[in-house]
């Protein structure tokens, strides 16, 4: 069916396959009436005149006879003129009965050729010897020919009758069989519209089917399927040419180019609930509208339990500096936030650091849809930064070594000192960094930070050790002393470094506490040593600022752990 | 019957015409017969004896006798008879009568032919041939 191609063509070929039914009817009934009309032109011509004809010669003869018996019984000449012109009327008659008979009907010709030939010969007998005879008076005298005449008539008369008869049977026998074939037409008509009928309708509904409702069907199906967000698959192997299917065609083509330009919903929650960040989004009035899969697992909630909740639910404040309030104002005016530190409120009510980062997006028609949050929670990446400290040996802010390379250098000069019998000190210094001088914001305790380690610095020897080993709390080893003067003599020095102003905006006075420890005579392990200025240190922390005092064994050893030192 | 015989007896009147009577070979086993079927058989009309034979028609051409036949036993005059002969001729249907000239002739035939049948002079009736009584 590759002619069907478009659907014009298809609509068209069920119209003409009804017209051929209709062609088929109206050729079947010409071709009836045809036959109809045939026969009737026969009876018109043919039959209808020779019975017509036949009952007039019928009736001519009669009256021949009648003037026959006239003028024989009567003698009257006259009589027997009027049967001669009978005879001529009944001979034409005859001869124009043969003529048409010879074109037709082979049975009546030949009838009618020996009737004509037959009347001919009684006409010729009988006027001759009815002429004669009724010139005479009596004509009993010739009864044998008289009746040979009126036996010979008698027989004429009948076939006469006969033939008459005949013809007219044939008409109506005629009439009868058109009558027949009209009604045997109506018959056949009637079966053959109905047959027209039926498989028209088959036809048309297997061409309709196959050419239209099917790959419409399929077309429909397609789109259905497309529109569930099913995958859609090729369109059965079809004529690209055809209408429809290159309809279906295109609609497939149309899936398949939406499918390299657009990501599926599927594919979008799929990514979202994959990522390992957090997402939360917000509505403009900072309720939460959707919230990821890590999310949910790292607040320990179920979605239900978040959505609609306002922001607030589960965004702290704690460590911003800001309220939520203010940040979630920021976002909807427009600004993007990145990787701010911040906290959120777990379902237990813990807090975890997260980077937060946001952003407002907008609909096409400009106005604010909503806030799109990300978090990543830093708690891990907190603890590696410490651990990364530690495992250094320098401290990062004041670039002095860190209390991993004190312990080593402790160990070191402490077997140095052993060896060499000379004196070394270890000073555990606490710098007392009031909370106003913090809060006045990491900068200015960075700076005062540095600027006491340079303070540190000078007031030592370059081969001894100044080390940072907490926040606020340093460290420093003082090798090859004379006595414990020299230790005292340092310390004073550090305590008069310290005298001068520092200045950086926002900071007092700093006090400072010293707890010394001499080694080897105060131990023989690091551990120990550090222990034991830790004592010394908190004797002097108790002496109220700015004192130093040295480590006795006769002090209370603290118990501070060594690790922590 | 005999009522109506003198009725037409005086409808001519004027002619004092002989008795007529029918006559059939002696062979022939019926004795009588009706006034119609006498009719019927001398108007050609019924052609055969009862037991199949075909009749054989005498006329006696005597005019006396001819006249009174055609009055007494046909009702009719004798041209009407005549007529009624010629067209029976012109027609060819049936055997016609044969024609005798007297009475004696009628019963020399008769006497010979078995399926005869003639008419006469009741005074002619001889043992030669039997007479044939209209009842």
């Amino acid at each position: 069916m590759k002619i069907l191609n478009n659907i014009r063509t298809k609509v068209w070929s069920c119209v003409a396959i009804a017209l051929l039914g209709y062609l088929l009817a109206t050729i079947a009934t010409s071709i009836s009436n045809i036959r109809i009309t045939d026969s009737l032109t026969r009876l018109e011509a043919i039959h209808f005149p020779l019975a017509l004809k036949g009952g007039e010669i019928f009736t001519l003869f009669n009256e021949q006879t009648m003037h026959f018996e006239g003028g024989l019984i009567t003698g009257e000449t006259d009589e027997l003129a009027k049967a001669r012109e009978h005879h001529e009327e009944i001979s034409s008659l005859l001869n124009e009965m043969v003529q048409m008979a010879s074109s037709q009907d082979m049975s009546f010709y030949s009838q009618l050729l020996t009737l004509r030939d037959a009347y001919e010969d009684y006409f010729n007998l009988a006027a001759d010897q009815y002429m004669q005879m009724s010139q005479r008076t009596d004509i009993f005298e010739h009864t044998q020919l008289l009746l040979r005449i009126g036996k010979v008539r008698e027989r004429l008369l009948v076939k006469f009758k006969e033939i008459t008869g005949q013809l007219t049977e044939t008409v109506v026998n005629e009439i009868k069989n058109n009558k027949q074939r009209a009604a045997g037409n109506s018959r056949l008509l009637h079966l053959l519209f109905i047959a027209v009928l039926l498989i028209a309708t088959l036809a048309i509904n297997l061409l309709a089917n196959r050419q239209l409702i099917t790959p419409l069907k399929n077309l429909k199906e397609l789109i259905d399927n497309f529109g569930r967000g099913k995958t859609v698959e090729k369109p059965q192997i079809c004529d690209s040419a055809d209408e429809i299917c290159s309809l279906a065609l295109s609609f497939w083509g149309m899936t398949e180019e939406l499918k390299k330009i657009s990501v599926s919903r599927n594919y979008l929650d799929n990514i979202i609930n994959y990522m390992s960040d957090c997402l939360l989004v917000l509505s403009p009035t900072l309720s939460i509208t959707r919230v990821n899969q890590s999310a949910l697992n790292l607040l320990s909630y179920h979605e239900e339990e978040l959505l609609n909740q306002p922001a607030n639910h589960i965004f702290s404040e704690y460590g911003t500096g800001a309220t939520i309030q203010t940040i979630f104002e920021e976002l909807l005016q427009g600004k993007s936030i990145t990787n701010l530190e911040m906290m959120l409120r777990t379902r237990d009510n813990i807090l975890i650091s997260v980077l937060f980062s946001g952003t407002t997006f907008y609909s096409t028609s400009g106005t604010v849809e909503g806030v799109v949050c990300l978090a990543r929670d830093i708690r891990e990446l907190k603890g590696n930064l410490d651990n990364r400290e530690s495992m250094s040996n320098f401290d990062p802010l004041t670039h002095l070594p860190n209390h991993n390379l004190l312990h080593d250098r402790l160990e070191h000069t402490l077997r140095l000192a052993k060896r060499s019998q000379k004196l070394s000190a270890l000073l555990l210094i606490y710098l007392d960094l009031s909370s106003a001088i913090i809060d006045a914001g990491d900068d200015t305790g960075k700076l005062i930070l540095q600027e006491a380690a340079k303070r540190f610095l000078q007031s030592v020897r370059e081969t001894d050790t100044v080390a940072r080993m907490k926040r606020n709390q340093f460290a420093i080893i003082l090798t090859n002393l004379n006595d414990q003067q020299d230790a005292k003599l340092v310390a004073g020095k550090i305590m008069q470094e310290f005298h001068l102003p520092f200045h950086i905006f926002g900071s007092g006075d700093l006090i400072l506490s010293i707890g010394i420890t001499l080694f080897p005579s105060d131990g023989s392990n690091g551990s120990t040593l550090l222990r034991n200025a830790d004592t010394a240190l908190t004797e002097a922390k108790k002496q109220g600022g700015n004192f130093y005092s040295f480590y006795t064994s006769t002090m209370p050893t603290t118990q501070t752990d060594i690790n922590s030192i | 019957m005999l009522l109506l015989l003198l009725m037409l007896y005086g409808a001519p009147g004027s002619c004092l015409a002989a008795e007529i009577i029918l006559v059939v070979n002696h062979d022939n086993p019926l004795t009588g017969i009706t006034w119609r079927a006498a009719e019927r058989i001398f108007l050609s009309k019924k052609t055969e004896w009862t037991q199949g034979e075909h009749i054989h028609v005498v006329v006696n051409n005597e005019p006396e006798v001819y006249a009174s036949f055609c009055r007494d036993i046909l009702k009719k005059t004798s041209l009407q008879y005549l007529l009624y002969r010629k067209k029976m001729l012109f027609n060819g249907s049936g055997i016609p009568p044969r024609v005798m000239n007297n009475d004696e002739e009628v019963k020399d035939f008769v006497a010979s032919a078995k399926d005869a049948i003639g008419f006469i002079r009741q005074e002619s009736l001889d043992s030669r041939v039997k007479l044939l009584v209209i009842r």
